[in-house]
Order: structure tokens, then C-alpha cells, then sequence
């Protein structure tokens, strides 16, 4: 179980900057993050939605330790993460790529050996993982050979193989075909079924509705809503998350 | 898992230089004619002249010879008797002096001693010293003093050297560090089970290998060579191709190795703080701005430190300013096509061999070549 409490980050502003008229500046700084809490329970996808600049990215940073809250705390399995402290979280960040002059096994063999891997159980869990997430036949390929799809498959694997405690996931199928997309989504089921907790941000609706139980929509680094997703689009009187989501937006702009 | 991120990390320096290769080639065939042909401007330029001392040093000894008569009716040469021939060695050793005569082993023989760098085809030639040769009862030996012999040669060489190796040091740090950090690999690293520490230690050995890997066969080869003209005599007998090292002496090849250890252990520091502060700090702008800050004495020390060591120092300045330059139209050619290891290695040596020769043809226009 992966659960964000009361999660706030704000950033100094340069003097030049201060008397800005913008929601998120005060006393001199941007909030890009105002109290934001999320549980996720194993085996649950959360969905994480909002515009660009809403803090989605600066939020999932925070729980994976590549950034510091400025108040506010991340509990993994119950556990409180200290600063600097590992966390075993699987963070897969939009603007990540896999090592291109290593093979797609071998890409995924580095983070088995990362997690403390070696001879026999490495060879055993990379095959395994790879198998799992579709990989086998292009297994021995260069990332450049690999599409897209089939390269976000194996960064995927690269974080299973150790074993993560919840898995953070910015954007995956950004960029991927529709059938590299429903592959995906299938595969993200299989990973859930392993009670991962999964919290993940997508601009793409239709995948948030198909993959996850329920969602928190971001505006302005503030909750705007959290809650199950037909509760969502039935508020809206809505006939899918992508209307009730315009409709939201609306709300916001008036 | 220290080793396993140091394998990726040389995995990653095999595939660059592999993928590099062929734009290194080109940028090597555009720029050494180039270099070159300005070097053979600041050969012939009449600003490259010696204008330093003309005076010739020639022992009491030997005041009454026809030797020192020869000299006695030139104006334009400076002749000064010396009794002391240790002080005749240090004015030549330093410098102060051009030409120096000291009296042979034998009687009616003579010793000459001439500076460092200096072109003895040049000195006979200005001073008709055919004159004195073809004379019946004197004989000249030539001699280099031993110390710092060929100095202004040994010098450029080692510069090169230096030189070289600064660049790719710089571009080692460059993809092993600030690639993997702006790409977002340093991040995903970081996130992963791999302790802090074991990246900090691991990216400083592999920053500390890479650069030494390159740097030995190069020290190494030298000092084999070396003691291959120490064992052979002259030297005569090896290549061409290797007289630029046979030209550096075993002292200067010491300084040499002294100070490519110095810059890799500074390069590899810098990278490791850098990961550090990437790693405890963690907000981007921080660090970009530490990154510069940090950068800065890469730039310097290299220049600072050898400067005392070697005559032609004075142009040192050129390093900071090939790797700003590098730097600069490394970004530019960045946005053009985007972040690769490629571009940047092209562009770093475009960059040095142009800055390099440009520099010196500037410079030797403006003053006094120092190493002439």
C-alpha cells in the first residue's frame, strides 16, 4: 500500500517574480502543491489526471524520493520514507529512456543485478519478467530497433524485476499506437493482479477509465476531486470519464 | 552492484566512441590541415623572430683564441667572458644566453653549448660558424645541456598531450554525468534499489578509469620510448613518428603523467560531487546552477597548475577558452539536433583544433612567440 499524506512543495520565487498574479504564488512563493493526499491499496490502479502544470509530475517525484515536499509525508506498506532513505518504489518517469547501448535483456538484467541479483536467479526472474510482460521474442534487440511500445514494455520490466513495493507511472502509453496501447493497459492488469499498488498519470481518459478503480483530479497543485470514477461520471451526468472530465474543466475556467 | 553500474557505464563509453569514430576521423582531417597551414604562417611570420638576447658567453679560457677573435668584431652580438663555467651552464640552461664556449678535453678543442630549443642550422648559419669549422687547429663539439633539452619541442608535445586529454576527459564526464542527468538515466537510477552511495562511488571510478584509460597508452608509450632513446643512444634509429615523444625527457614525462592524474582526479571528483548534490539536493535548478559553478575550475586548474613547468605555458590560456567555446557550440549544435553523444564530440574537437591554431596565429602576431 502506497499512501501520500498531506503532501505540500513550494518553490522560492526570484524578486522579479513576486508580484506575479497567479493562484499558486503566495508569500512570495509557488505552491506547486497544496495538501494533496492519495491512498492507493495493493492491486489498485489510481489514475492521477490534470492539466499541464497541475503538479501530477512534481507529485509522483515526490513519492519516488527524486523530490523533497515541503511538508507532508510518504508511507510505503505502513512504513514512513525519511529523506534520503530508499524506498523501493518502481518509477517510471516520462522523460526516461532505456540504455541504448545495452540489449533489451540487458537493460533488465542491470536492474535484477541493482536489486541484488546474480548467477542463476538472475537469469530465472529476467526470463520470468520479460515472459510476463510480453518481451521474450525481441528479447536479444537494441532499444533503437524496438518501438515505442515494445520499449516502454521493457523499461516496465526493468522495475518489476525488483520487485517494487508500489509502481509510479508518468505517462507510459504516451506516444503509443491504440494496440500498443491495449497491450499495455493488459499488461498493467497482469502487473495489478501481483497487488502492486499502481498510481498512474495519463492524459488519455479512456486508459485512466478502462485501467483504474478510482482517481484524483489535480488543478493547480489542489485536489479538485478524489473519488471512484462512475461516482465521477455520474455527478456529471456524464457518458464517460473524458465528458465528465470536460465538464470539470469548464467548471474551473468560469 | 559498484561493479554492475561500472560495466554499464564502460559499456555506454565502447558504444559512444564506436558510434563517434567516424566523425572524429572527419573532424581530424578537417582541422589538421587547417592547423597547419596557420602554423606554417606563424613559422615564417617576421613577429616569430627571437628578439630575446643575443649574447654569447665565452670562457676566459679561451679569450686569446682565434675562436673568441671571430666574434670580437660583430656589433649586433653581445660577447661577454666568463670565468666560471658552471654560471656559462645556468645562463644557457635559463636562457640568458645564446651561445655559449667552453674550453674541450683536449687541447685546441672547444666546447659549444646552445640553448634549449634552440636551431643549431640557424646558429651556424648567422654566425658563419663554417668559418671556424674548416679551420685547421680548432675543433667544435656541439652539445645540448641535458636538462630540459629540446624543451620548447618537448613542450608543444606535452601540451598537446595535455591538451588532448583535457578534452576527453571533459567529454568522458560529459556522457558519463551530465548525459545521463539530462536524459533523465541518472533519475530512474536513483529511484531504483541502487544505494546513493553505490552510484556516487561507482560513477567516480568509472569517470577515474575511463579517463586514465585513455591517458596511459599515451604516458606509457612515451616513457617506453623514452628508455628506448636512453638504451639506443641518438635515437636515430627509431621512427620519425615518435620523435615527438622521444623529444620529451623522462622528467617532463613524470610532470606530465603527475598532472593527467591531477585532472582525472579532479574531472572524476567533480562528478561524483556533482551526483551527490543530484542526489541530495534534488531540485533541478539548484543543481544546474551548482553544475556551472563547478565546472568553472575544470576550466582553470589545468591551466594553473603546469603553467611553472613548461616555457610555452603562456598560451594555456587557450584550454578554458576551447572548452567554453566546445561548450558553447556544443549547446548550439544541441538544439539544433538534439542531445547526443556525437555532435559533442565533434564539435569539442572542430572547436580545440580551430580555437588552438587560430590562438597561436593570433598570438604570434600580436607578441613574441615564447617558445621561439
Amino acid at each position: 500500500m502506497i499512501e501520500l499524506r498531506h503532501i505540500s512543495k513550494a518553490f522560492k520565487l526570484k524578486k522579479t517574480k513576486h508580484k506575479q498574479r497567479h493562484p499558486q504564488i503566495r508569500d512570495k512563493q509557488f505552491h506547486a502543491l497544496s495538501d494533496v493526499s492519495i491512498s492507493v491499496q495493493p492491486g489498485q490502479v489510481h489514475g492521477l489526471v490534470g492539466s499541464n502544470g497541475s503538479g501530477k509530475s512534481t507529485l509522483l517525484r515526490i513519492a519516488a524520493g527524486l523530490s523533497r515536499q515541503t511538508s507532508g509525508q510518504v508511507e510505503i506498506n505502513g512504513k514512513v520514507i525519511r529523506a534520503g532513505e530508499k524506498s523501493n518504489i518502481g518509477y517510471l518517469p516520462s522523460s526516461g529512456a532505456l540504455y541504448p547501448f545495452l540489449s533489451a535483456k540487458d537493460n533488465v538484467r542491470f536492474y535484477g543485478k541493482l536489486a541484488g541479483l546474480r548467477g542463476a536467479e538472475l537469469e530465472t526472474e529476467t526470463d520470468r519478467v520479460m515472459a510476463m510482460m510480453g518481451c521474450t521474442p525481441y528479447a536479444d534487440a537494441m532499444p533503437e530497433e524496438l518501438s515505442f511500445g515494445m520499449g516502454q514494455r521493457v523499461r516496465l520490466s526493468r522495475l518489476l524485476i525488483t520487485h517494487p513495493s508500489a509502481l509510479l507511472l508518468d505517462e507510459p502509453s504516451s506516444g503509443v499506437d491504440v494496440i500498443g496501447t491495449l497491450h499495455f493497459e493488459q499488461t498493467l492488469r497482469d502487473v495489478a493482479k501481483t497487488n502492486v499498488p499502481i498510481i498512474l498519470v495519463s492524459h488519455n481518459a479512456g486508459e485512466i477509465e478502462r485501467l483504474c478503480h478510482d482517481l484524483t483530479f489535480l488543478h493547480q497543485g489542489c485536489v479538485h476531486f478524489q473519488g471512484d470514477i462512475p461516482g465521477l461520471i455520474e455527478d456529471h451526468e456524464s457518458k464517460s470519464l473524458a465528458h465528465a472530465m470536460y465538464h470539470m474543466s469548464k467548471e474551473l475556467t468560469q | 552492484m559498484i561493479a554492475a553500474q561500472i560495466a554499464k557505464d564502460f559499456a555506454k563509453i565502447r558504444y559512444s566512441l564506436a558510434k563517434a569514430i567516424p566523425l572524429f576521423l572527419l573532424a581530424v582531417v578537417i582541422v589538421v590541415p587547417i592547423a597547419l597551414i596557420l602554423n606554417q604562417a606563424v613559422k615564417s611570420s617576421p613577429a616569430a623572430k627571437p628578439q630575446s638576447t643575443q649574447s654569447i658567453l665565452i670562457s676566459d679560457g679561451l679569450q686569446s683564441t682565434s675562436l673568441a677573435g671571430h666574434f670580437s668584431g660583430r656589433k649586433d652580438i653581445d660577447v661577454r667572458y666568463e670565468p666560471s663555467t658552471t654560471a656559462i651552464e645556468s645562463a644557457i640552461q635559463e636562457r640568458e644566453a645564446r651561445l655559449g664556449i667552453l674550453p674541450g678535453d683536449s687541447p685546441g678543442s672547444a666546447v659549444m653549448l646552445i640553448r634549449p630549443g634552440e636551431d643549431v642550422a640557424d646558429l651556424m648559419s648567422e654566425f658563419k660558424m663554417s668559418l671556424l669549422l674548416s679551420g685547421a687547429d680548432t675543433q667544435i663539439t656541439l652539445e645540448h645541456v641535458a636538462r630540459g633539452a629540446d624543451q620548447s619541442t618537448g613542450a608543444g608535445a606535452a601540451w598537446a598531450i595535455l591538451v588532448t586529454f583535457i578534452i576527453l576527459a571533459n567529454m568522458i564526464s560529459s556522457f558519463l554525468v551530465w548525459e545521463e542527468r539530462s536524459k533523465g538515466y541518472l533519475e530512474e537510477l536513483i529511484a531504483s534499489p541502487a544505494t546513493h552511495t553505490s552510484i556516487m562511488i561507482s560513477k567516480l571510478f568509472a569517470v577515474l578509469l575511463a579517463c586514465a584509460a585513455v591517458v596511459l597508452p599515451v604516458i606509457i608509450l612515451g616513457v617506453i620510448v623514452t628508455l628506448g632513446m636512453a638504451l639506443t643512444g641518438s635515437g636515430d634509429s627509431l621512427s620519425d613518428s615518435f620523435r615527438i615523444f622521444a623529444d620529451l625527457n623522462a622528467a617532463v614525462y613524470l610532470d606530465l603523467a603527475f598532472f593527467a592524474f591531477a585532472i582525472i582526479f579532479a574531472i572524476a571528483t567533480v562528478c561524483a560531487i556533482m551526483v551527490v548534490l543530484q542526489i541530495t539536493l534534488r531540485d533541478r535548478m539548484v543543481i544546474s546552477t551548482l553544475q556551472m559553478v563547478l565546472s568553472v575550475p575544470l576550466f582553470f586548474v589545468p591551466v594553473v597548475l603546469p603553467s611553472s613547468l613548461f616555457e610555452n605555458a603562456t598560451w594555456a590560456w587557450a584550454i578554458p577558452v576551447v572548452n567554453i567555446y566546445a561548450d558553447l557550440s556544443y549547446a548550439m549544435v544541441n538544439n539544433l539536433s538534439g542531445y547526443s553523444f556525437m555532435p559533442m564530440m565533434a564539435t569539442n574537437i572542430i572547436a580545440t583544433g580551430f580555437v588552438i591554431a587560430i590562438g597561436r596565429f593570433a598570438v604570434s602576431r600580436i607578441r613574441e612567440w615564447p617558445a621561439r
